[in-house]
């Protein structure tokens, strides 16, 4: 139980464009220095993607991050200069010193002016429809943002087809990432670390079940990685190697074919149910906000990572780039820094 | 008047919070055990609100948030501080690897740092024609190394070398544009060799030459390489002044030294004591551009915690004189090392986190938290559906941070409860006594249920462990008398779990049921 002081209505503002991780972390930052802050968030509900994950914790924290959302949301709805505006869509965007915003909130408009902004528009998870995958034709091939919100709501693990706990899982990893084809010349940091521990939360619940993880190389996460990373060695089935195709076998279970390095041929194998771990791609206001905005992307369409300190307009989090939730927090709490630094700039 | 700030360290994250800490006007003074500041201050000089201490390390410290004393020892003069807050910031050091794939450092067989000297550079890159780079092999690596072998590779290839090879196993590419360098290194022309489950054998001739011989995993091939020049990775390991400075403050280290426990809610800068920050290479391994991040959160942590008056003295602990026995019980096991001891003890309220561990712990209930008293006394008709006495009543200890969220979640989404279900909020888990578990099942019809965060996710850091053996000698002793041991359960959950708050609950309730 805090004591808010109230110093009065804050004499500096800045838009936060977000309320996702990096969003909410970087508007409680500059509220805390009596900043006012306009948060706004174009879906009905803040926390952003991370919200939605489920915990993947079996008695032991693995780190993953996900219960952070929850005390960010917690402090910034009791955060008296944090004015939330959710379900709400830039129309004009104008900077001359002073940022003027106009938003539409369903059917009336509300404008707002500030000091500075920061984008944390996050990012958009890569849509494995068009993979030979079949995803969205083939019942247990899901995603894994799909199996998180199984885990959350359900506070279970079953096959699409027909809710029985899958006997076999195998998990694809890099689905959308360091994908020439579709040039996505990036790793998505995060889905290496997911994908296992959520194998490992499934083997917790029920030990049996057989679990094969398709890749190209594991990714680092967490402090204490050599020893989860041995530990999962044992418990699961690595295979190097990023399958062809899927196609769809008896009893809907998914057929994965892929190649055996260690056979040195093509095989076929059927799981009953596939998970494909999907990346993090550039989020889909990325161009409009850049046009808007007047910041530039990158070749990958993720914003710059050079800071525009000259304008005042600040980037953040994922729509900077994958990262965890814990470097989207990191990077709101710099980006609130940058922000205030410009305006004590601007006041001098 | 200014916040005080000591900041310990000498290296570029240090000077980033530096800087980033007096363009907000906060008074700081450096400490460092190095005999002179890095040349980067020399930027910041000149701003007569700094205070530079070399070749001196931290003594002692004590007091709390807004208020700490430092003793400092310069040589054989020591030297005393009051500062509001205090941020750590010490480089990371490099471990060569050499004796893990059994090499010896020679003109031939380098370590990573000796390639990327600049002094040395130009002739090493003349005067050698093939190179193999070795990176991950024995242990897992990190994005950081991978950046260093695969920008060195690259500058060989520039520089007019053509035979360049990489051997690694995990490829680590999860950092900012890796992947594009990745494929970068490839167009330039080096092979990446990758290796799963099979190791290359290394062995070193006289002339300190490494060869590497191997079975390419994909064609099944045997290969042998003599490279002129073999690189050996390194890993990044902690300062090894960051063990003295972890003793000195009580902070917790994680698993490989480095000074924030492996816990979530030490995120992005904090430790376990209030007010005394980590950054960057002293919290953990990530790049240059991250540690320029990692700089700022913590500047801007310094600044919004170090309001030591902003708080509720109901929410602290209290130690009452005349019950306290010197036991030290409430002083050893306080996670945020607020209690100070000198004639008296007594608990320093700015850095008390109103956890609740000493007040459950000490043995001759002397100390006290005024508003956790009250919350054990929540009255009968917040019992939802009072009424209802066909259903057992049910009482559940929540820990704040985790449990009781997660009931918020499952009553705001409309998921089913126990009607008869009690619940008591408390700080952290850590605070539910022998005494209230007793009381609890002595009062409630139905049973008792404890509901903490997951081991490793308790802010108190180890509060729900003590609730754990607690009510594990509790369901001894009743046990023991004959109740049913069905009627005291514990459970681990984390905050954003509405659902299987829902389920842990009525399967509770059920039990319960079936006892009847
Ligand atoms: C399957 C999967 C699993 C993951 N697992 C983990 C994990 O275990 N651990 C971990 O650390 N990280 C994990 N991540 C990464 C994690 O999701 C991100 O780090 C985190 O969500 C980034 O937060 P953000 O605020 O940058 O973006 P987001 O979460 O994307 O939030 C952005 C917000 O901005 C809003 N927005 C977008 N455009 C606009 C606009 N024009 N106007 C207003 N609002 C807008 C969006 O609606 C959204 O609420 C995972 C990611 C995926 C895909
Ligand atoms: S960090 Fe992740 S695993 Fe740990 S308690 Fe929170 S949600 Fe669960
Ligand atoms: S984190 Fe792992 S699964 Fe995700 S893109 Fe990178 S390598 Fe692939
Ligand atoms: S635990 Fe209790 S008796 Fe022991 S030193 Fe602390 S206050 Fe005194
Ligand atoms: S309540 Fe917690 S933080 Fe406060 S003195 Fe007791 S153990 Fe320490």
């Amino acid at each position: 139980m805090i004591k808010r002081k109230h110093k009065g209505m804050p004499k500096k503002n800045v838009l936060v464009i977000g309320g996702g991780v990096a969003g909410l972390a970087a508007a409680l930052e500059l509220a805390e220095q009596e900043i006012g802050v306009d948060l706004i968030e174009k879906s009905e509900f803040l926390g952003g993607h991370a919200a939605r994950f489920s915990c993947k914790a079996s008695g032991e924290c693995v780190k993953c991050g996900a219960c952070i959302v929850v005390e960010k949301l917690k402090k910034s709805f009791l955060n008296p200069n944090i004015r939330i505006h959710t379900g709400c869509k830039i129309k004009k965007f104008e900077n001359n010193g002073i940022i003027k915003t106009r938003v539409d909130k369903e059917s009336s408009e509300i404008s707002f002016e500030s000091d500075a902004a920061i984008i944390a528009s996050g990012f958009k998870p890569f849509n494995p429809v068009n993979k030979p995958f079949g995803y969205k034709r083939f019942n247990n091939v899901i995603t894994n943002i799909d199996l998180e919100e199984m885990l959350k709501l359900e506070d279970d693990v079953v096959r699409p087809s027909d809710k029985r706990f899958p006997k076999s899982i195998a998990f694809i990893q890099c689905v959308g990432s360091r994908d020439e084809s579709l040039n996505h010349l990036w790793c998505s940091h995060v889905c290496c670390g997911s994908a296992l521990r959520v194998a490992k939360k499934i083997k917790s619940i029920k030990p049996e079940t057989e679990i094969t993880f398709f890749y190209i190389d594991v990714q680092t996460f967490g402090k204490d990685f050599q020893e989860f990373y041995d530990s999962m060695k044992q418990e699961i089935r690595m295979v190097r190697s990023i399958p062809g195709d899927i196609l769809i076998s008896d009893n809907d279970c998914p057929q994965i074919t892929f190649f055996d390095s260690e056979k040195n041929c093509s095989i076929d194998e059927i799981f009953e149910m596939v998970v494909l771990s999907i990346g993090l791609t550039p989020g889909e206001d990325n161009k409009n906000l850049s046009e808007l905005m007047d910041i530039k992307l990158d070749d990958s369409g993720f914003f710059k990572s050079g800071e525009n300190s000259s304008t005042g307009i600040f980037t953040a989090g994922t729509s900077r780039g994958p990262m965890s939730i814990e470097d989207a927090i990191l990077d709101g709490g710099r980006a609130a820094l940058e922000a205030i630094k410009y305006i004590d700039r601007k006041d001098l | 008047m200014a916040l005080k700030t000591l900041v310990i360290g000498n290296g570029s994250c240090a000077f980033d919070i530096v800087d980033n800490l007096l363009s907000k006007n906060v008074e700081v003074i450096i400490a460092t055990r190095d005999n002179s500041l890095h040349q980067k201050f020399s930027e910041i000089m000149g701003q007569n609100i700094t205070e530079i201490h070399t070749e001196t390390t931290i003594h002692s410290c004590t007091g709390a948030i807004g208020n700490f004393t430092i003793s400092m020892k310069n040589n054989n003069k020591s030297i005393i501080r009051i500062v509001d807050c205090i941020v750590i910031a010490e480089d990371s050091f490099r471990k060569t690897l050499f004796a893990s794939y059994g090499l010896s450092p020679s003109t031939k067989t380098i370590s990573l740092s000796d390639l990327d000297n600049p002094e040395n550079y130009k002739n090493i890159a003349d005067e050698n024609k093939s190179f193999v780079l070795l990176k991950g092999l024995k242990f897992e690596s990190n994005p950081v190394i991978s950046k260093e072998v695969m920008d060195s590779s690259i500058k060989l290839a520039s520089h007019g070398q053509s035979k360049i090879y990489i051997l690694t196993k995990n490829l680590k590419v999860a950092g900012n544009r890796l992947e594009a360098l990745y494929r970068k290194a490839k167009k330039a022309g080096i092979i990446f060799i990758k290796f799963t489950d099979s190791e290359p054998e290394f062995f070193q001739g006289e002339d300190g030459k490494t060869c590497i011989e191997f079975t390419d995993e994909v064609t099944k091939k045997n290969f042998s390489l003599t490279p002129d020049i073999t690189v050996v990775d390194e890993s990044i390991v902690p300062s090894d002044y960051l063990e003295t400075l972890a003793k000195t403050f009580g902070l917790n280290i994680d698993c490989s030294g480095f000074l924030q426990s492996d816990n979530v809610h030490r995120l992005p800068a904090y430790t376990n004591r209030k007010g005394i920050f980590v950054a960057g290479p002293s919290r953990g391994i990530s790049s240059p551009e991250d540690y320029k991040a990692e700089a700022g959160t913590a500047a801007i942590a310094v600044l919004n915690n170090s309001d030591k008056n902003n708080y509720d003295i109901k929410d602290k602990a209290y130690i009452n004189k005349g019950g306290c026995v010197r036991c030290l019980t409430c002083y050893r096991i306080c996670p945020h090392k607020t209690i100070s001891l000198n004639s008296t003890l007594s608990v320093m309220p700015e850095g008390c986190e109103g956890c609740g561990l000493c007040t459950a712990e000490c043995p001759k209930n002397a100390i006290t938290i005024e508003n956790l008293d009250h919350k054990f006394l929540i009255p009968d008709d917040k019992i939802q559906n009072a009424d209802s006495a066909s259903k057992p009543r049910i009482t559940a200890f929540c820990c704040s941070r985790s449990a009781a969220e997660a009931y918020k979640l499952a009553v705001s989404i409309g998921l089913t409860l126990p009607e008869g279900l009690k619940i008591v909020e408390v700080p952290c888990a850590g605070s539910i006594s022998l005494t209230h578990i007793l009381n609890s099942l002595k009062n409630s019809t139905g049973g008792t249920i404890i509901l903490t965060c997951h081991e490793g996710n308790c802010f108190s850091e180890k509060g729900n462990v003590f609730a754990h053996n607690r009510a594990k000698s509790v369901s001894k002793m009743i046990s023991d008398a004959g109740y049913k041991k069905e009627r005291l359960m514990t459970y681990t959950i984390a905050s954003n779990m509405g659902k299987e708050f829902s389920n842990i609950l009525n399967d509770f309730e059920k039990n319960i049921i079936d006892l009847e």
